[in-house]
């Protein structure tokens, strides 16, 4: 993975391996990794870094949104106990900045970008990711609610299973935009219901 | 101009001063007349007033028009005080060629040799290029100037060039007019009037209003310059009755003379306005060849005149030192030092008997100097100059012998090194160009030490060794540090330089850029061991450098994207730039 001849790079030693089974790259153990870097070429590289990371990372465990204050998840992610460092929320915050950017991610608006959603798939990808689960199981031209798609039985084996309510929410926007399904108003979020049409395909 | 003698100037132009001499005042744009007319190769340049000399080093040419003029070939002195446009000017009236003996000069061997009469001489080295007629003001003019020195008319090119009598004799023009009627010699019709506007009546040229109906002839912009022409007009009128002897006496041998004297007065009427006769070239063979004008176009003259005074009453050149018997070798053996022969008259001892006779001298006579220099503060003010002359002697003995273990030589040379220098610019001697002669005396001090110690050094050390080696005459840092800022306009091989944040430093323009400086710490930060970062401190421990500059230096490689940075409670290391080429 390291392309350079740097002593630094041998020094890093062998990558992480959490027990989830995600495994971090060696950059993992390089202390310049946990400070914000002020020259800004220099930023630009360790931001796009620390962002694969986090989308990996949320990829491999399936999860969403991403709290500046659950120190639970972050502890993990962004600290290294063998080399003593961890990266300060700040930093965090202005690698989720340049992320939101990038749109691999976005500020929860009521949060003062203190939570974030990590898109480490693409709402498009999800769209359609859904709609061909839709046709694929006959579902079309019917309603579904939001809690169907997202924790009913028929999706259990599916990727989008368990899949976070913005999101799911930012899906149907795309697929209502394509003209491909209407949503219904429900008395809350998982009523919410979701008709796909025929001439959707 | 010929009684000035190029200059040997150091690397920065300043001038290459003889032992003993001492910078007395320094003044920048001044220019220089060649007796009344100006000196076009030496138009603007700085002036050093000396104990010994007068030196100009121009601001253009520097390297080829620099020239000096001995002080003790100064007669007397005049100021005048400057009036409108006119800029305050010093004459220095030199003494005659023939009143300083001078055996190198060959012009004081010839006239001697054939008995010609040493300013008839002079007249006649001035002449070399034959004289010519202004096309405007039928003045006649020296070959060698290139304006009329009256009206200021350039000479005619090529075939107006009007070859007169081939000595040039200065009243041809006279006599032409005066042995003729004058109302028929075209050469005063032609003079340019002012013809009026409204009466056309062919007025004189200084006249502002018509003489006949009165009206006003000049307009507003070139009033200043009549005004000015005619007060040179009187002034040289004013000088005539000094000015006639002279001239009588300087042709004496020429037939033509007492006819010219006689109609002097009497064309001096006849020509009425026009100045050109007593102002312009007809008299400078006697009296310009003997006299030098400086203007001062930026003030400060009165000062200059001042120190130029004091400095022709101590007569500093009579007791110039003899050459140091240290110095050199070659005397040595060629006859006794002013030293040993005052102690020992009669020593001509040759052979090694000699030699060893000489060093014993030698040696108690810097032991003497020693022994006195130190005996109080004073003292060591006063034999400054003898000190740092010593430190050079052993210095430059020390570089020929290989007795010495050699880095016992090289710590020794490093202390002689920062000592003095011998002759500090002040303010006082420098007065306007303070700083830039500040500028160039830092440049050559501190230039070895500045390579020695790797190109860069910060303004503080400078500080310290350059006020240490000025000894007494201490600098302020604001002082230094504007000399600092005129090194670029000085064109001087010194920068200084200020870091994002805020360290001054100054560095060597040839040896020292950003990308080796860069390159060489990366280098340094991708061979360290595996997961060792760099802190400023072990760089400057590594390259013998101050701390502030080792992390100025990592820093600027820093921001250059090659080398990132670890802050942890450690402090900061830093990294070599993996982020760059890292692929996931």
């Amino acid at each position: 993975m390291a392309q350079t001849t740097s002593n630094a790079a041998q020094g890093l030693g062998q990558a992480t391996t959490l027990a989830s089974g995600f495994q971090f790259p060696s950059l993992h153990n390089f202390p310049p990794f946990y400070t914000l870097q002020p020259t800004a070429s220099t930023w630009k590289n360790q931001s796009d870094l620390w962002g694969t990371i986090i989308m990996r990372y949320y990829r491999h465990h399936r999860l969403y949104q991403l709290d500046l204050d659950d120190s639970a998840t972050n502890d993990q992610l962004f600290s290294n106990q063998r080399i003593n460092r961890r990266l300060n929320s700040e930093t965090i915050q202005a690698i989720v900045e340049e992320m939101v950017k990038k749109g691999d991610a976005e500020w929860d608006a009521t949060s003062r970008k203190r939570r974030a959603i990590i898109y480490w798939r693409k709402p498009e990808d999800w769209a359609a990711m859904i709609s061909s689960w839709v046709f694929e199981s006959g579902l079309n031209n019917s309603i579904l609610t939001y809690y169907e798609i997202a924790h009913g039985e028929n999706s259990e084996d599916q990727e989008f299973f368990n899949i976070h309510p913005a999101v799911l929410q930012k899906t149907m926007d795309v697929l209502v935009k394509r003209g491909v399904a209407a949503t219904f108003q429900g008395a809350n979020f998982e009523e919410m219901g979701v008709k796909f049409f025929n001439a959707g395909v | 101009m010929d009684r000035w003698d190029p200059i040997e100037l150091t690397s920065t132009f300043r001038p290459v001063l003889e032992p003993q001499e001492a910078i007395q005042t320094t003044q920048d744009q001044v220019g220089l007349y060649d007796g009344r007319v100006k000196a076009e190769d030496y138009p603007n340049g700085t002036v050093y007033l000396t104990n010994y000399r007068i030196l100009y080093i121009d601001a253009k040419d520097p390297a080829r028009k620099s020239i000096g003029l001995s002080l003790r070939l100064i007669n007397g002195i005049q100021h005048y005080g400057g009036f409108m446009s006119s800029s305050p000017k010093i004459t220095l009236d030199l003494y005659p060629r023939s009143a300083h003996s001078d055996p190198q000069s060959s012009m004081d061997v010839i006239s001697s040799h054939g008995g010609i009469d040493s300013s008839a001489m002079a007249a006649l080295t001035l002449m070399t290029e034959p004289s010519w007629v202004c096309t405007c003001c039928y003045n006649s003019n020296q070959g060698g100037l290139a304006k009329c020195s009256v009206c200021g008319v350039r000479k005619p090119q090529g075939s107006l060039e009007a070859p007169t009598t081939p000595a040039a004799d200065p009243f041809h023009f006279v006599e032409s007019v005066t042995s003729s009627d004058p109302s028929t010699t075209p050469s005063v019709n032609d003079q340019p009037g002012i013809a009026c506007p409204a009466c056309t009546f062919h007025n004189d040229p200084f006249m502002i209003h018509c003489e006949i109906c009165g009206t006003q002839l000049q307009d507003q912009d070139s009033m200043a310059f009549m005004l000015h022409r005619q007060q040179q007009h009187q002034r040289s009128i004013s000088q005539l009755p000094s000015l006639v002897p002279q001239s009588t006496s300087s042709l004496s041998t020429t037939p033509t003379t007492d006819i010219a004297t006689s109609k002097y007065s009497a064309s001096a009427k006849f020509l009425g306005g026009l100045p050109s006769f007593y102002g312009g070239g007809s008299k400078t063979t006697a009296e310009d060849a003997n006299s030098v004008k400086l203007s001062f176009r930026s003030g400060g003259s009165s000062g200059f005149q001042t120190l130029l005074k004091s400095a022709m009453a101590t007569k500093a050149w009579e007791n110039k030192p003899k050459p140091r018997p240290a110095e050199t070798v070659r005397s040595q053996y060629s006859a006794a030092t002013p030293e040993s022969g005052s102690s020992s008259p009669s020593i001509q001892v040759g052979g090694i008997s000699g030699i060893m006779r000489t060093v014993e001298s030698n040696k108690k006579v810097a032991d003497e100097t020693l022994s006195e220099a130190f005996r109080d503060l004073q003292g060591l003010m006063d034999k400054a100059a003898e000190m740092v002359a010593l430190a050079e002697t052993i210095s430059n003995r020390l570089s020929k012998s290989n007795s010495m273990n050699n880095e016992e030589t090289a710590t020794f040379k490093t202390y002689l090194l920062s000592m003095g220098i011998a002759a500090p610019v002040t303010k006082d001697t420098a007065g306007a160009v303070f700083h830039k002669e500040l500028a160039r005396e830092l440049v050559e001090f501190i230039l070895p030490i500045v390579e020695r110690e790797g190109g860069t050094m910060s303004l503080m050390d400078i500080y310290c060794v350059f006020n240490r080696a000025r000894g007494v005459e201490l600098i302020s840092p604001k002082d230094l540090c504007t000399a600092c800022e005129l090194f670029e306009v000085l064109n001087l091989p010194l920068r200084l330089r200020k870091f994002d944040s805020g360290l001054l430093v100054i560095q060597t323009l040839a040896r020292y850029s950003d990308d080796e400086v860069s390159s060489t710490i990366t280098k340094r930060i991708q061979t360290l061991p595996p997961g060792a970062g760099l802190t400023a401190v072990e760089l400057a421990s590594a390259i013998q450098i101050s701390v502030a500059l080792a992390q100025e230096q990592l820093l600027m490689t820093e921001a250059r994207g090659l080398i990132c940075r670890d802050e942890s409670v450690e402090g900061l290391r830093f990294f070599d730039n993996l982020f760059t080429h890292w692929e996931i």
